[in-house]
């Protein structure tokens, strides 16, 4: 016994399938067309949270994206992260944005700022890698921030690959609809580097300058690599100076994909 | 004139039961100690559906239903149920009056009629959500508003008197035992039949007690209420019967409380500033913790969360037999947000959530960093974020120079190689390598008059493979204080 429930016209045009052996046409169309069907499923990063440094800035078209998630790498040691993390907060305390920092190591240093410049900061001091994820968690769901920062930099990369992928989803979700900017700082640097130089010279040798690092947040809709690191010579100047100059590569950015859909 | 009252039947057994999470739609009993053995004196409708009937002894009670749950009285728990019935009742009206334990009867003179019997009903549901099972009745004298709460299902309004009355058996209006008994050999079973006689010759054979009977059975008795004023002070209290090692069975107690205070504060058109919690433990001991709210509510979840935030964290030394809850009044805030100020959004969510992280990892380790006035290395303290972000001030004239520091906490022992110019070759657990340039060193000293005095010479270095620390030497040791980032 068969079932007739339409029939179809060998005559009626049919539409080409969209997913042709993956090229980046078809993929481009299948996101316009998810776009337009589902619009809750595709975010929007209208907002923009300005970083204050300028090679960020120009490079993610105004700053890192409200309601999203950025992952920062920062493979060396002296890559700038820190000085980011310092023209973040000068940026949002000229907006009087309240700031987030969850510290994973206990390592930013408040006299390394002006102190008004941290009035609008709320500091968590974690210990561990688990006490960083929790807090984070609660945190990326409070309304009252603007930024929140997730300091994981320092952690051993075999700890920060254990963290389940749902986690950045989970935090991804939890911000997409909101204007809460979530930067991840990570890094495997020290370690690494204290492994390459216990292997002695011999084998270290060729191994100089950082190695590249592939990201780790999965639901990082942009992605920083801090490709340089500072010498002694940077005492000397400027800090908003060594901002503006700061090298930084752009690895992945569905930012511009989605204002492009948008 | 129009009056209602509220009836919770089976109040003490009410009481009890709304106090315990698991109790809720179980058989269940209260036991009074009367005579030699404890009777069942008040019994609930699956008890009574079981065949539990009042002056049954436990075992007999066990015996027709076995899952049946005995339960002793608690005057705490009665005083709490009546504190809740009252509070729901000056919700309707400022005249209320505490005919009996767990009756009230409500003024309604000056609400328009049409609202009377819908305002019962709320009264009704609201009291139902605090745990309390009750019926509304409307009429035009207190009397004939008990009579109609007593029967109904939920909310009565009594508009034809008489043939409201008429069916209903004489038991409704409590005639004393020989007057029964006379009534009932006349064969007069409904209050109709009664009120069919003539009145004058009631008087004449039963005496007042017959006239007083036959005026009930009529409605026409008729009396002013005794209103009560409500207090002003915002406390629940309660011992309890058993012991308490878990959240759960003391959340939903202070829920009760909170959800009546709340109430109470509405009534009184206020709004709780401060929660002060006491818990009794059973070794004679009391935990007491103080809440000031970061604005003023009478939102119960609110006053709730602030509860359960501290308590889901809290481990005490021993179980708890009784807690305690007092709300401190304030005016509701009335405030005018400037244009420009940026305070919270949600200042409740914000300090719920620093608290919820402050259990994660320490109360003392989050906060608004504030420099203290010294050079002493990594002097610092953590204070309460401000509830406004204040404007930013001038810039300096001097902008600052160089890289910020990141710390290493504590700082890490190394061990260095000096040559003339200092020094030469790091090594330590993390980095190791040449060192290509240095600068120093900055001797530092200070607070010698202390114990705690602190004298070194630090060292800024950059590596041959990258990287620039901070160096400390010590007493002849030397140590990685952080990493400029």
């Amino acid at each position: 016994m068969s079932a007739t429930f339409g029939s179809i016209d060998e005559s009626t045009p049919v539409a080409p399938p969209l997913l042709m052996r993956g090229s980046p046409e078809s993929l481009a169309a299948l996101r316009r067309l998810l776009a337009e069907r589902f619009p809750p499923a595709a975010p929007r990063f209208a907002a923009v949270l300005p970083t204050g440094a300028t090679a960020i800035d120009e490079l993610t078209g105004g700053g890192l994206p409200a309601g999203g998630i950025t992952e920062v790498v920062a493979p060396a040691s002296s890559s700038g992260g820190q000085l980011l993390m310092l023209s973040l907060l000068a940026a949002t305390r000229a907006r009087r944005a309240r700031v987030a920092l969850v510290d994973g190591l206990d390592a930013f240093d408040p006299q390394s700022h002006e102190p008004s410049s941290l009035q609008h900061l709320i500091w968590v001091r974690c210990r561990t890698l688990d006490e960083a994820l929790h807090a984070a968690d609660l945190l990326v769901r409070d309304a009252n921030f603007a930024l929140v920062v997730v300091d994981l930099r320092g952690f051993t990369l075999s700890a920060l690959r254990g963290v389940p992928a749902t986690t950045w989803y989970r935090w991804q979700r939890a911000v997409e609809r909101t204007d809460l900017a979530l930067v991840v700082l990570t890094t495997m640097a020290p370690f690494r580097q204290a492994l390459r130089q216990a292997q002695g010279p011999e084998q270290s040798r060729g191994t100089q300058g950082p190695e590249r690092v592939e990201g780790l947040v999965g639901s990082a809709q942009l992605r920083l690599y801090l490709a340089g690191t500072f010498q002694l010579a940077a005492f000397d100047e400027e800090q908003a100076r060594l901002a503006f100059r700061l090298p930084v590569e752009v690895q992945r950015s569905r930012l511009h994909e989605e204002r492009r859909s948008a | 004139m129009s009056y209602a009252v509220l009836h919770a039947a089976d109040f003490a057994l009410q009481a009890v039961v709304r106090t315990e999470a698991d109790l809720d739609g179980k058989p269940a009993a209260l036991l009074e100690d009367r005579a030699r053995k404890a009777v069942i004196v008040q019994a609930n409708a699956s008890a009574r559906a079981a065949g539990v009937q009042v002056g049954l002894i436990a075992t007999q009670a066990m015996a027709r239903c076995a899952d049946i749950v005995l339960r002793a009285r608690s005057a705490a728990a009665e005083k709490e149920s009546e504190a809740g019935l009252l509070a729901v009742a000056w919700s309707l009206s400022p005249r209320v009056e505490r005919t009996a334990a767990g009756i009230c009867t409500i003024d309604l003179a000056g609400k328009a009629a049409d609202t009377h019997l819908p305002h019962s009903r709320e009264a009704v549901e609201r009291l139902r959500l605090l745990g309390l099972e009750t019926t509304a009745g409307v009429a035009r004298t207190p009397l004939l508003a008990l009579y109609a709460a007593r029967l109904a299902r939920p909310a009565l309004e009594v508009k034809d008197e008489r043939g409201f009355l008429s069916p209903l058996p004489l038991s409704l209006v409590d005639p004393p035992p020989d007057l029964a008994a006379i009534l009932e050999g006349w064969g007069l079973r409904t209050l109709g039949a009664l009120t069919a006689l003539p009145k004058p010759e009631i008087g004449r054979r039963l005496g007042q007690a017959g006239v007083d009977l036959w005026e009930r059975a009529a409605g026409e008795t008729d009396r002013p209420i005794d209103p009560c004023a409500p207090g002003e002070s915002f406390t629940a209290a309660m011992e309890l019967e058993h012991e308490v090692e878990t959240l759960e069975p003391l959340l939903f107690i202070l829920r009760r409380f909170v959800d009546r205070l709340a109430l109470q504060l509405a009534n009184a058109h206020r709004v709780a500033a401060e929660l002060a919690l006491e818990l009794q433990l059973v070794d004679e001991t009391r935990h007491q913790r103080g809440f000031r709210l970061p604005e003023p509510t009478g939102d119960a979840d609110i006053l709730f969360r602030a509860l359960h935030t501290h308590l889901e964290t809290l481990r005490t030394a021993a179980a708890i037999r009784g807690v305690g809850l007092v709300v401190t009044p304030a005016r509701p805030l009335e405030r005018q947000h400037g244009l420009f100020d940026t305070g919270l959004r949600d200042p409740h969510g914000f300090a719920e959530t620093l608290a919820r992280v402050g259990a994660v990892v320490g109360a003392d380790r989050v906060g608004t960093p504030w420099l203290e006035l010294t050079h002493r290395p990594d002097a610092f303290s953590l204070a309460k974020p401000a509830d406004v972000v204040a404007p930013v001030p001038a810039p300096s004239l001097l902008p600052p120079l160089g890289l910020p520091l990141r710390r290493f906490r504590p700082p890490v022992e190394a061990r260095v190689e000096t040559g003339p110019q200092g020094p030469a070759f790091l090594r330590c657990r993390l980095v190791q390598g040449p060192v290509r340039q240095r600068r120093g060193p900055w001797r530092r000293s200070g607070e010698w008059w202390k114990s705690g005095c602190w004298n070194g010479e630090e060292w800024d270095v950059e590596l041959e493979n990258g990287g620039l620390f901070r160096l400390t030497r010590r007493a002849r040791q030397w140590w990685i204080e952080g990493m400029y980032d």
